[in-house]
């Protein structure tokens, strides 16, 4: 017979659902990780103004932690924009 | 191991900790995919100072419906190339977000700093929208730019990506 309900002093389990496994629960309040729902980085072309000299730019943004690239070629004085795209998220615990 | 259940809440607890709470979400898989998809071999093409070639583009590769609310993707693909290039061959990669197969260093000869800027990258994310299950692949490639009146090619080798996926959502 398959089991369907088990409910003990120590034990639930409803059919595939057993409250001794951990499940990803999606909640804002003390949440441990975010899980994308889409893109978690853009690629956006840079280039001068004639556009020959077009290079990605490369912006990595998930849960408020960014990673970009901001200056081109000369480091220091060419600033470019790597757009302000942010990752889709889920934040989740177990 | 606690069960309470009062005005339209059930919470199960494991010891001190929550495992179900009927206020939260809980990711509902609704569809489990496997397969492959071919994508092609990028060239860009610059000669002298003038790309011949060059990509800026976006393509999505349709990989079958999904249940309508779906939005989340999660699983673990492979790559493999009959020449190496990027993370092919190399291993099953857990699907989060975007999958940076290739990127390279600029090599333009009027670059002070040379190989500290991107010159070519080319991603991948798998994704649930509308109803549909789809890897997207953003390239951005130019070719060296120089001076001389030669072509120069520069190529992102064919790939083939197998997956298997968890496709639902969080409700």
């Amino acid at each position: 017979m398959t089991l369907k309900l088990l409910i003990t002093g120590s034990d639930f389990v409803a059919g595939n659902f057993n409250a001794r496994n951990r499940y990803l629960r999606g909640s804002a309040l003390g949440a441990r990780f975010p899980i994308s729902k889409g893109p978690t980085l853009s690629i956006v072309s840079y280039g001068g103004g004639n556009g020959v000299f077009r290079t990605p730019v490369v912006r990595y943004s998930v849960n408020g932690f960014v990673m970009q690239r901001t200056t081109g070629n000369d480091e220091s004085t060419n600033h470019v924009d790597a757009g302000n795209f942010n990752a889709v998220v889920q934040l989740v615990k177990t | 191991m606690t069960v309470r259940a009062s005005a339209g809440r059930i919470e199960i607890t494991d010891g001190s900790h929550l495992v179900f709470d009927t206020n939260e979400k809980l990711f509902h898989g609704t569809d489990y995919v496997t397969g492959s998809v071919s994508i092609p071999q990028r060239e860009a093409v610059t000669h002298g100072s003038t790309p011949v070639v060059a990509y800026d583009n976006t393509y999505v590769y349709n990989l079958g419906p999904v249940n309508a609310n779906a939005d989340t993707v999660l699983g673990s693909f492979y790559v493999t190339a009959s020449t190496y290039q990027g993370v092919a061959n190399v291993g099953w990669f857990a699907i989060g977000g975007t999958y940076m197969h290739y990127y390279d260093a600029i090599d333009s000869l009027f670059s002070r700093n040379q190989h500290v800027v991107i010159g070519r990258a080319q991603a991948f994310t798998f994704r649930a929208q509308a109803g549909n299950l789809r890897l997207e692949e953003r390239i951005v490639a130019v070719s060296p730019i120089h001076g001389e009146d030669i072509t120069v090619t520069t190529k992102i080798f064919a790939i083939n990506i197998q997956y298997k996926l968890y496709v639902g959502l969080f409700t």
